[in-house]
């Protein structure tokens, strides 16, 4: 490993892991699991160095590994629930109408889809457009669209019932 | 901008917020540095596929003295040779794979309805690293870590895919015995290429196409000390000069012959740690036993002698006449590498439930 390899990669690791473990954290829901995944993607980021500085954004390059990891632990559990940690927020504001409970969203996203999570965190957290989401996704825009269509429909329709079951 | 989509923002900010991204949190995700070895290898030999040479020579040499294809000079115990390659086998095929590999499993068959129909979708059972050469446990599998995976199941949560649309790969891996067509398949960034070898596929999956044909030149029939199948009365396993033969095979026809599901090699001081233990050891002859079939079974096997580990309602190790009962100290020296991800061992004792898989995976 040469030495101007380490420090240009310990140059973008200073500054991005914050956000990336923030970013890792929204997408699966638990620091450990985020934690493993960011490891696995910068160990994974430094073994290409060269390639990954050269030829991606390195900041993409990780986040799919980051969503590919989510996703399939996603299919792994056979796409079942995936426990996820307690919320620590007991609302997000006050009851009144309409208003849903942080624990419920964070509840109803944590059983969606691995992509379909992701992109939503893309879109609603980073404020990405659809062609950036659809490059971490390593997907067409328009599935980047589907993908941000059907898990805010599928979260609709959850928080529907959820308000109808009481 | 709707409620809903505000209150994501909201939610994700506030989460966001509470993630522990200290110093040292940053400290724990620091990278590995898993280096591939195999470069230092090739560099050293001075062609592009010094290891695969340096593999099928070893190969040869131990198919001409019985010993073990890859004796390593430094490492304590596994079947690690000098260039940081390892030897994997199942049934009759062995691949030669970097040793910071992991162990887990591949898809198999959907099997439906009557026996011997399958669906049109392939069953993962935990096609990931469920074990790290240096032991460390992945409960759920690690989607990150190269490994080799054999069709066993790993885990009762199961999904199943379409072959068509197979999952995106996040780490590198062979699947030995896995159920697909040969050919080449890209997913996403990886290529997939599977081999047949002796009736048995060989599955390599890679994003590094230098890394993919070396380690398919490496394919064979399985040419190590561990037969592709064995006699589980009679194994007549010649070991290794040096250390001990680990033989795991399952299965089993009507002669009692089954299938080598995994090996491994443990040195010559694992061997001096295992007599320890065995001349320590409790003869089942002092335990009130019955002894049922066993249908999983391990050899192992150095230059002189054969034993084989027993896994019935007296788990235990028999040479010969003499036997010893499955004990910590027994099992230690040679349940190493990926025998506790293949070998299910014996049902209800806790004290031996981290050399081996267990029932439950």
């Amino acid at each position: 490993m040469g030495s101007a390899r380490d420090t240009s990669y310990d140059v973008w690791a200073s500054a991005r892991v914050p956000a990336l473990l923030r970013f890792a954290h929204l997408v699966i829901g638990d620091q450990q699991a985020a934690e493993d995944a960011v490891q696995s993607a910068l160990t994974s980021a430094l073994e290409k160095w060269d390639r990954v500085s050269r030829a991606h954004d390195p900041d993409t390059y990780v986040r799919r590994m980051v969503v590919n990891a989510h996703v399939s632990a996603w299919r792994r559990a056979g796409r079942r629930e995936i426990p996820v940690a307690e919320p620590v927020l007991p609302h997000l504001a006050d009851a009144a109408d309409g208003v849903v409970s942080a624990g419920s969203l964070w509840q109803a996203c944590a059983r969606l889809p691995g992509r379909q999570r992701a992109a939503l965190v893309l879109r609603y957290y980073e404020d990405l457009d659809y062609a950036e989401i659809a490059q971490i996704l390593d997907c067409a825009e328009p599935t980047a669209r589907s993908h941000v269509h059907r898990a805010l429909a599928a979260l609709r329709a959850e928080l529907d019932q959820e308000d109808f079951h009481g | 901008m709707d409620d809903l989509t505000l209150q994501l923002r909201e939610m994700f900010e506030r989460h966001a917020a509470q993630v522990d991204t200290s110093s040292e949190a940053q400290a724990r995700v620091a990278p590995t540095r898993r280096h591939r070895r195999w470069w230092p290898a090739v560099a050293a030999a001075g062609v592009v596929l010094a290891v695969v040479v340096a593999g099928a020579v070893l190969g040869s040499r131990a198919g001409e003295n019985q010993t073990a294809t890859t004796a390593p000079t430094t490492a304590p115990r596994g079947s690690v040779d000098s260039a940081g390659w390892r030897t994997e086998s199942w049934r009759g095929v062995q691949v030669r794979v970097p040793s910071e590999w992991g162990w887990g499993g591949t898809p198999t068959d959907d099997w439906v309805g009557d026996p011997g129909t399958v669906s049109d979708l392939l069953l993962d059972c935990g096609a990931s690293a469920y074990r790290t050469p240096d032991g460390r446990r992945e409960v759920n599998g690690s989607g990150h870590t190269p490994y080799v995976g054999r069709p066993i199941m790993m885990t009762d949560a199961c999904a199943t895919y379409d072959p068509e649309d197979p999952p995106q790969p996040a780490a590198d891996y062979v699947w030995l015995g896995a159920p697909l067509e040969r050919g080449i398949v890209r997913i996403g960034g990886y290529t997939q290429e599977t081999v047949d070898i002796a009736g048995t596929t060989v599955t390599v999956t890679t994003d590094d196409p230098a890394l993919r044909a070396a380690i398919l030149a490496t394919a064979r029939p399985t040419e190590g000390p561990c037969p592709a199948t064995v006699a589980q009365a009679h194994p007549q396993v010649t070991g290794p000069a040096d250390g001990m033969a680990v033989c795991a095979y399952e299965g089993g026809d009507a002669r009692g012959v089954g299938d080598l599901v995994y090996s491994t090699w443990v040195s010559s001081a694992a061997v001096e740690e295992f007599d320890r233990a065995w001349h320590e050891g409790i003869s089942t002859a002092a335990v009130d036993c019955f002894l049922p079939h066993t249908d999983e079974w391990v050899v192992l096997a150095t230059q002189s002698k054969n034993y084989v580990v027993r896994f019935d309602s007296c788990p235990r190790i028999v040479a010969g006449n003499a036997d010893r009962l499955l004990t910590r100290a027994t099992a230690a020296p040679w349940a190493v590498d990926g025998i506790p991800v293949y070998v299910v061992g014996p049902s209800g004792a806790s004290d031996l439930q981290r050399f081996f898989r267990g029932m439950l995976g």
